[in-house]
């Protein structure tokens, strides 16, 4: 239980409404009986303080599609929601940038922009996605080759820090180097440094042209992959193998790759005629890039997820080696990313153990390669750090650590070696 | 605070021109080599400053600086505020001089050799000679007595002497081929006669060749850019005025000039001699240069080789001339240019600096050989006589296959 | 200082440690001469283990130290304060290993920005970031700074093009940050110590993301009557949606002094402002954009707009704009090249208020920037030796950067903080975000031992960078003295 005097405290920082206690819900282990919802970004950072001061600790989630990804947590016992926020959404259209509350769904965000010729740099696929979800994973999808990843679309951002500080660092303009680069740091720190409230983003321009296309291919479908992936206009690119291309089309045998083109129209329309003298039997596909990110982050589509960067000769060879032993593979060579999807058959380690060492054998630390288990079951992730983070690098994030937090409160043991 | 020098205001006035932006370091040979500040053209104007402020005495580095460089106007090419680093560095050397600020080995040498032997072509002569008669006997180590404790160390640096017949001097005047279209006065020069004479003879037989009356006015002698490089304004204000007056007196279209350096010097004359020298730096012209501007005859003789050109800083930054040498070459047929990647970088040679300053001469000289060993070329062409010996020595030491010669001499092989 | 430079002496040699007065004099500054600082001493390591040794003996001996490239720098970011020890990049400065396929490089810091892209030009590579002193700056600068250029337009900022760094901490610990395919597990810490302006170690060793080479480069020059409308242009490009390699406006007084000096293009000296637009790609798609930009220019009330013929041509444009910053030296003794940003709709009225303050102020006032990104360089010419006008100098740029900020900018886009901008920082920043930023600090330079005095607001360092009170209205020396 969450002592009365704290609960008060919170009550009156965040409003009666913000705080609410409710039987205990379980993640990854965690069992939570309180959510905050603060309504504004005020109340949101005064809420952070008296947690600090409290030390009650904190897990933060915002639209709650990617709560698998992170190490089990360390006592937290409340949520705290940006649900709550408004969802600010104010598009410059004249300058291509946005002004967004962590709340706004990117959905919403995509919409807006449109609206003003211009597009999302996130991709959309998920609709409980939020802006400052997106932002706190760095999440990439398949388009992240054609947009670009989520820390160069991020400006600015204003945090709340766990003293309760209401901070801004960035801006709205394009190329800012006023200060330290604190933008970078908060993308992808999975709250574990503070709470992203808004985000000035950076808009993509609209293509002219868009096209995808989808199709069987054969063994040379890897190297095709990687050549699409570097010709002008690919926005995404990925070669999805046989078992789990199945979920996207059902036509066919063998892998399936997907490629899709946007820019100007010549460009668009020189790729697509390269792409047919390279791989005829390829079929204009307008939803397999969406039907794709779907497959790879739901949570139905295997027990255990990994992603794994490796610079391109050996991502190839990590693609090869982890279809020989059962994994489901998909690879975005243009990322340099490949996803090892592994079902378990009982709920004990020895599948987990199996497949942790089929991805060591197939990622390289040396080249720079390494994986992380982004999606599996709470227990699955006992006694390891599902980030997989080199122990050399760890000293100097835990001293980061602990001086945004040191009352330890934001999503404890969540982040790269049990932060 | 140290003293401060007299007689720096011009110097301070110049070194204003300079915006620290810092674009011409890695054009510095001297910065490339030591990755010194103070040794690159914006740390030495930096330095002069701060002479000419009196926040650092002239002694120590300031002095050291302004002899390590090599002069070779790069920076000049680089820079976009316009700086004037050559005559900067003439008059920060002047200042070294006057206040008499430098000790060591390199000072004994530039005095021994730009006073009392370069200027005075009867000693240069029999200097010449004797250094000549040493090697043939291979008993060159005869001669070392007679030279300063400092070059004794160095004589395996001193360039080999030709023959007597090659050190001939020219005539007076050579008729051009034909109908003249002109006139021109050639300088001679100080070392080129010595070392170079079938250089001289081959740029009077083209100029002769394309229709030029050539006169070589006996009055003329050496032009003084070294002495004026090394800070002896006096000696060399008192060659230019010689040389004003043996030019101008001449009555000429162009005095042409095959040694960058002293090209580049004549063409600066303005600065040291107001009016007579501005009048003769009108009429300087470089060898390839005047014949490109007036259109040569294309020579019919091949030469069948891979050529590398090399670019003389002097010809390069001290004359912005670049293209005119390659023009030549390219004419000729059976020739095939080739560029390689450190041309317009200094050679090292840079007057008597190989002499003065070996280690960095030597340094400087490894990063060109470097690229001319990967162009590896047949021949290697350029255009100046310091230049000359130092990649011919260098080209022989590091055992490259190519022959070095001035681009005048090639031209004229192909007319034959 | 004596036991720390026996110390430093010890491990790079007599020739490699620079300690007498007027050995360390040439390092008071680097490209920004106003404010100056004399550093204790200048040491010249070959590579991290020299770099490692000198940083535990300044920490033996409780001394700051600075590391430095090419100082080519325009806000004071390698100003030697506290007399710290300056550590000397110039020498290591080797490309390690070029992995072509992959499309990386290991490079030391000291390696000149134009060496790099020299160096992988044969795989048909570059590396995108290109300063306009690309041809003398270094990547570790570049990396220092989170330096930009013309091309970031398109390309990114060096930030954008780090995928991996080692750096060596104050206390000596050398930790490796990033990965050579882009992503580590945890914190972006590469993405932090990109732009901290050597505060948070000495990088030694920098892995870069290399682009291929464009297959077509189309440049164009619009001529226009004034620079308000040619930032018109300017803005109806960016709202089109077309993104440019380059978008970068000369004004009449930049395209004076460049036509009088080596980098002279053969601009139209009757100009009001030039607008240089680049686009690289596939050849089809230039085509079409060409002719949108031209639409865009000549509505906007371009006079004309020329497409460069060849590469020589398109080389000499560019090199009028790389040259520009220099080649206002022939305006003035001294120049003060201003570096700030605003939301690219906002330039013509910015910009506008600029050229106002420069005249009211009595300033020879320039304008030479990269319009696509919105980031302006205002610059202004004049002489140190008059008292009056560097106070105007310095009012006026006072005015300037409140102008950009009061328009939604902010006070530096690719320059950096440095000594300069300190004490401008509470124009964008609150004590709390102040707060957060020396919380990365501590973490990685607890005892604020890696270049103190830059970035964060404070009168305690440095107070010699400050050019009043460096006395220029005493220097000595006028034409004519006795």
């Amino acid at each position: 239980m969450i002592d009365a005097a704290a609960l008060d405290e919170l009550r009156a920082v965040a409003g009666e409404a913000a705080v609410l206690e409710h039987d205990p819900m379980g993640l990854d282990g965690a069992r939570l009986e309180l959510t905050i919802a603060p309504t504004s970004v005020e109340d949101l950072a005064a809420t952070l303080g008296v947690c600090a001061s409290r030390r009650l600790p904190l897990l933060v989630r915002g639209g709650g599609s990617r709560l698998g990804l992170g190490n089990r947590p360390r006592g937290a016992r409340a949520w705290l929601s940006t649900a709550a926020l408004e969802p600010v959404c104010e598009v410059d259209g004249d300058e291509g940038v946005a002004r967004v509350g962590a709340a706004t769904p990117a959905a919403d965000l995509d919409a807006a922009a449109r609206g003003a010729g211009w597009r999302s740099p996130f991709e959309t696929s998920n609709p409980l996605s939020t802006v400052g979800g997106v932002l706190a994973t760095a999440a990439s999808g398949p388009r992240s080759l054609g947009l670009g990843p989520a820390r160069r679309a991020a400006l600015g951002l204003e945090v709340a820090l766990a003293s309760g500080d209401r901070t801004r660092c960035g801006s709205r303009v394009v190329k800012n180097v006023t200060g330290y680069d604190l933008v970078k740091l908060y993308v992808g720190s999975l709250g574990t440094l503070g709470v992203l409230t808004e985000a000035w983003l950076r808009l993509r321009p609209k293509p002219e042209a868009e096209r995808a296309f989808a199709g069987r291919v054969g063994h040379e479908g890897l190297a095709l992959a990687r050549e699409a992936a570097r010709r002008s206009g690919a926005r995404a690119v990925a070669i999805v193998d046989g078992t789990l291309a199945s979920a996207i089309s059902e036509e066919g045998e063998g892998d399936l790759l997907i490629v899709e083109f946007a820019g100007d129209e010549p460009v668009v329309d020189e790729a697509e005629a390269w792409l047919r003298t390279r791989a005829g039997e390829l079929a204009e596909a307008p939803d397999a890039v969406g039907r794709l990110h779907g497959l790879q982050e739901s949570p139905s589509t295997a027990a255990l997820r990994f992603r794994i960067s490796a610079p391109t000769p050996h991502l190839e060879a990590a693609h090869s080696m982890l279809r020989e032993r059962g994994a489901g593979v998909i690879t975005h060579p243009g990322l340099s990313q490949t996803l090892a999807f592994f079902d378990l058959e009982s709920a004990d380690t020895t599948g987990v153990d199996a497949a942790w060492r089929a991805v060591h054998a197939a990622v390289d630390p040396t080249v720079g390669a390494h994986a992380i288990l982004e999606q599996a079951p709470g227990w699955a992730k006992d006694g390891r750090d599902v980030f997989d983070a080199p122990a050399a690098t760890l000293p100097l994030m835990r001293t980061l650590k602990s001086e945004f937090d040191p009352a330890g409160v934001l999503n404890p043991g969540r982040f790269v070696g049990a932060l | 605070m140290a003293e401060t020098p007299s007689g720096l205001g011009a110097l301070y006035e110049r070194s204003l021109d300079c915006v620290h932006c810092g674009l011409c370091l890695s054009s510095c040979p001297t910065y490339v080599e030591t990755g010194r500040e103070a040794s690159s053209p914006r740390g030495r104007i930096y330095l002069a400053r701060g002479v000419a402020e009196g926040r650092i005495s002239l002694g120590g580095v300031a002095s050291e600086e302004f002899y390590a460089c090599l002069g070779c106007r790069a920076c000049e090419t680089a820079c976009p505020s316009g700086v004037r680093y050559g005559e900067l560095l003439e008059e920060a050397r002047a200042a070294v001089e006057r206040e008499d600020a430098r000790t060591g080995p390199a000072r004994g040498i530039e005095w021994f050799a730009l006073r009392r032997i370069v200027p005075h072509p009867v000693v240069l002569r029999a200097f010449v000679n004797l250094l000549g008669l040493a090697q043939r006997l291979r008993l060159d180590r005869l001669a070392l007595p007679f030279l300063p404790a400092a070059l004794r160390e160095r004589h395996r640096l001193l360039p080999s002497v030709p023959s007597r017949l090659e050190r001939r001097p020219l005539p007076p005047r050579i008729r051009a081929e034909g109908e003249p279209r002109g006139r021109v006065a050639l300088l001679e020069g100080c070392v080129m006669p010595e070392f170079f004479g079938a250089t001289n003879r081959a740029t009077a037989r083209v100029l002769a060749r394309n229709g030029y009356d050539v006169v070589v006015p006996e009055a003329q002698g050496c032009c003084g850019a070294l002495q004026a490089h090394a800070g002896d304004a006096d000696t060399a204000r008192s060659l230019l005025d010689r040389n004003c007056r043996a030019f101008l007196d001449a009555e000429v279209d162009a005095v042409v000039v095959n040694s960058a350096g002293c090209g580049a010097h004549l063409r600066g004359a303005g600065h040291w001699l107001p009016g007579e020298g501005d009048d003769l730096a009108e009429r300087v012209r470089d060898i390839a240069e005047f014949l490109v501007e007036a259109g040569f005859r294309a020579p019919t003789g091949r030469i069948e080789a891979r050529v590398c050109y090399d670019d003389p800083c002097h010809l390069l930054h001290g004359q912005g001339v670049k293209d005119a040498p390659r023009r030549l070459l390219e004419s000729i047929p059976g020739v095939e240019l080739i560029e390689h990647a450190d041309a317009a970088a200094c050679c090292g040679a840079a007057g008597i600096y190989n002499l003065t300053h070996p280690e960095m001469s030597q340094a400087v000289l490894a990063r060109k050989l470097d690229a001319l060993s990967a162009a590896d070329p047949d021949i290697i062409a350029t255009g100046n006589p310091g230049c000359l010996m130092q990649l011919a020595k260098g080209a022989a030491e590091r055992g490259l296959r190519a022959r070095v010669v001035h681009p005048i001499e090639l031209l004229e092989e192909a007319y034959r | 200082m004596s036991g720390l430079v026996d110390a430093l002496t010890a491990i790079v040699g007599a020739e490699g440690c620079l300690s007498r007065a007027d050995e360390v004099f040439p390092y008071e500054c680097d490209g920004l001469s106003l404010h100056a600082a004399t550093p204790g001493a200048v040491v010249f390591p070959r590579d991290t283990s020299d770099v490692v040794r000198i940083v535990r003996a300044c920490a033996e001996h409780g001394r700051s130290f600075v590391p430095r490239g090419a100082g080519t720098g325009l806000s004071g970011g390698a100003l030697a304060c506290d007399e710290a020890v300056v550590i000397e990049c110039s020498r290591m400065n080797r490309v390690l290993e070029v992995n072509p396929e992959a499309r990386w490089a290991r490079v030391q810091p000291g390696l000149v920005n134009a060496d790099l892209s020299r160096a992988v030009a044969t795989h048909g590579l570059f590396y995108a970031p290109d300063p306009s002193s690309q041809l003398a700056c270094t990547i570790g600068g570049n990396v220092a700074e989170n330096s930009g250029g013309p091309h970031t337009l398109k390309y990114g900022t060096t930030t954008d093009h780090v995928l991996g760094l080692e750096l060596v901490l104050s206390s000596g610990e050398v930790v490796r940050l990033g990965s050579a395919c882009g992503v580590a597990p945890g914190y972006d810490l590469v993405g932090a110590v990109v732009g901290s302006e050597g505060t948070l170690g000495v990088v030694t060793e920098v892995t870069v993301n290399l682009e291929p080479i464009p297959e077509a480069i189309a440049t164009l020059l619009g001529i226009f009557g004034d620079v308000v409308s040619a930032c018109r242009a300017v803005g109806e490009i960016i709202r089109s949606g077309l993104v440019p390699a380059a978008l970068e406006i000369m004004d009449r007084r930049t395209i004076e002094a460049v036509e009088a000096s080596v980098y002279a293009a053969g601009l139209p000296r009757d100009a009001g402002a030039v607008l240089l637009i680049e686009l690289d790609g596939p050849p089809p798609a230039l085509e079409r954009q060409r002719e949108r930009i031209r639409a865009i220019a000549m509505a906007q009330g371009a006079s004309r707009v020329d497409v460069a013929r060849d590469a020589d041509e398109r080389e000499r444009f560019w090199a009028a704009r790389k040259g520009a910053f220099g080649a206002m030296g022939r305006l003035g003794p001294d120049l003060y090249v201003h570096d700030a940003v605003v939301p690219r709709a906002k330039l013509p009225e910015v910009i506008a208020r600029v050229c106002e303050i420069g005249d009211r102020y009595g300033l020879k006032l320039s304008n030479v920037f990269h319009a696509g990104d919105g980031n302006l360089h205002p610059n202004i010419s004049f002489d140190r030796r008059n008292p009056d006008e560097l106070d105007r100098v310095l009012a006026a740029g006072d005015e300037i950067l409140r102008t950009c900020v009061d328009a939604g900018g902010v006070i530096t886009g690719e320059h950096g903080v440095g000594t300069e901008k300190r004490d401008f920082m509470e124009l964008i920043f609150s004590e709390a975000d102040f707060g957060a930023m020396k919380r990365l600090r501590r973490a990685f330079d607890p005892e604020q031992r890696s270049n103190p005095g830059k970035i964060f607001p404070s009168t305690r360092f440095c107070t010699e960078a400050n050019p009043k009170a460096r006395g220029y209205d005493r220097v000595p020396l006028r034409e004519g003295e006795p």
